[in-house]
């Protein structure tokens, strides 16, 4: 209105301009108009809804299904990574050729993740059977592994991992000892 | 046309959902593939590595000293050896190739190759015979013993047979017969015959090197 300098109000209407855009169509029936009312407010509402039940939908099915699996299967993948990382500390820890020593001892660190899928885990040293375990509180994440150790070898001891961590290897006459040791020494 | 404008909006939110959740689901899969093209297989990496690592060790048996493997030997290594060597190996698949020769294999790993740069020492017997005008014999370096062989020529006694000046057989009857000489395999070795007209056979064992591959392949358990 302010460019026009309300010029437009001094030409007359065309006949054609007389139907505006916003004006009502010609009613075709009886009752139309008044059905017509209810639109708008019933479109807005099946809007929300639709995109309220859109957000629930992708909620749901992100958060209760495919992020934990997610994070589970990083957390496993991660677990083996740990394993594999652990067993090879302890193996170079221990001197491959172990009769060329009469005692020997060495330390070393490890550094392993402080958490596996948001929660702290363990590994742990199973004697019998000369594997090192995974411990972890969520029943997809673990696992074990078993370092390559000289025949004879002692595997003892366990590390969790919101410590500092270390490996000795402690070869005497008896054989050879490993020991999963915690705190910085 | 008109009757249908009250939900236009409609519309176009619905395709707007439609959108969003296909590429919801596209973006999900993407991860998927993403998370699926990131396992490694580290425990499959750490048993071949280690049964890498324990082959070309000193005290692995094909191994004639660190890093340098047996030729003869490599051939008749089983699987059973590779378990008692390597135990993170036991009860996966498992192949242990030497420059693409197969000396292991026990079903069809699929996990990561590991490969180590060796030498493979394949040993070749020499044997040498020096008549009545030899007066020096010569023993290239890398040889730690011979076997020699002393016939004494006509007339004459062959006391002592001496390498690089040292004295290392002598029978002051004379020699006659075979005997074993250590010597260092650090150089060369000059042997003096002990007479002129002495005959004189040696026998030795060169192992001359060659680099080659060692590929060991592990499975899942």
């Amino acid at each position: 209105m302010s460019r026009d300098h309300g010029r437009s109000a001094l030409r007359p209407r065309a006949p054609s301009d007389a139907r505006d855009r916003r004006s009502p169509p010609p009613a075709r029936g009886p009752g139309h108009s008044r059905a017509r009312a209810a639109t708008p407010a019933v479109g807005k509402a099946l809007e929300v809804a639709l995109l309220v039940l859109l957000v629930a939908l992708l909620t749901t099915t992100l958060f209760g299904g495919v992020l934990p699996t997610y994070r589970t299967a990083a957390g496993a993948e991660l677990a083996d990574r740990t394993l594999a990382r652990s067993a090879t500390a302890v193996e170079r820890a221990v001197p491959v050729d172990g009769d060329a020593y009469t005692t020997f001892e060495h330390t070393r660190r490890v550094d392993l993740p402080g958490e596996i899928r948001g929660d702290r885990y363990a590994v742990r040293a199973d004697d019998t059977t000369g594997r090192l375990r995974l411990v972890h509180p969520r029943a997809g994440v673990g696992g074990v592994v078993r370092p390559a150790l000289p025949n004879g070898t002692t595997l003892a001891g366990s590390w969790r991992s919101d410590r500092a961590t270390r490996v000795r290897a402690n070869v005497t006459d008896g054989g050879v000892r490993v020991e999963l040791l915690e705190g910085s020494g | 046309m008109t009757g249908s404008r009250g939900q236009s909006n409609l519309l176009s939110v619905a395709v707007a959902v439609v959108l969003l959740v296909a590429s919801t689901g596209l973006a999900v899969a993407v991860a998927d593939d993403a998370l699926a093209r990131a396992d490694r297989e580290p425990l499959a990496r750490h048993a071949a590595a280690a049964t890498a690592d324990r082959l070309v060790a000193a005290g692995s048996p094909v191994a004639r000293r660190a890093n340098t493997l047996r030729g003869p030997r490599t051939a008749n290594l089983t699987a059973a050896d590779v378990d008692a060597l390597a135990p993170p190996a036991r009860d996966r698949a498992l192949v242990v190739r030497l420059d693409g020769r197969t000396l292991v294999e026990r079903g069809q790993p699929t996990g990561p190759t590991v490969r180590r740069s060796v030498r493979v020492a394949r040993p070749t017997r020499v044997v040498e015979t020096y008549g009545a005008n030899a007066t020096r014999i010569v023993v290239p370096p890398g040889v730690d013993r011979v076997r020699v062989r002393v016939r004494p020529g006509p007339n004459a006694t062959a006391r002592t047979l001496r390498a690089d000046g040292r004295v290392v057989l002598h029978d002051p009857g004379g020699l006659d017969g075979t005997a074993t000489v250590r010597l260092s395999a650090r150089d060369r070795t000059v042997l003096r015959p002990p007479a002129a007209n002495a005959t004189v056979r040696v026998a030795y064992d060169r192992r001359p090197t060659e680099a080659a591959t060692l590929e060991v392949r592990a499975g899942a358990r």
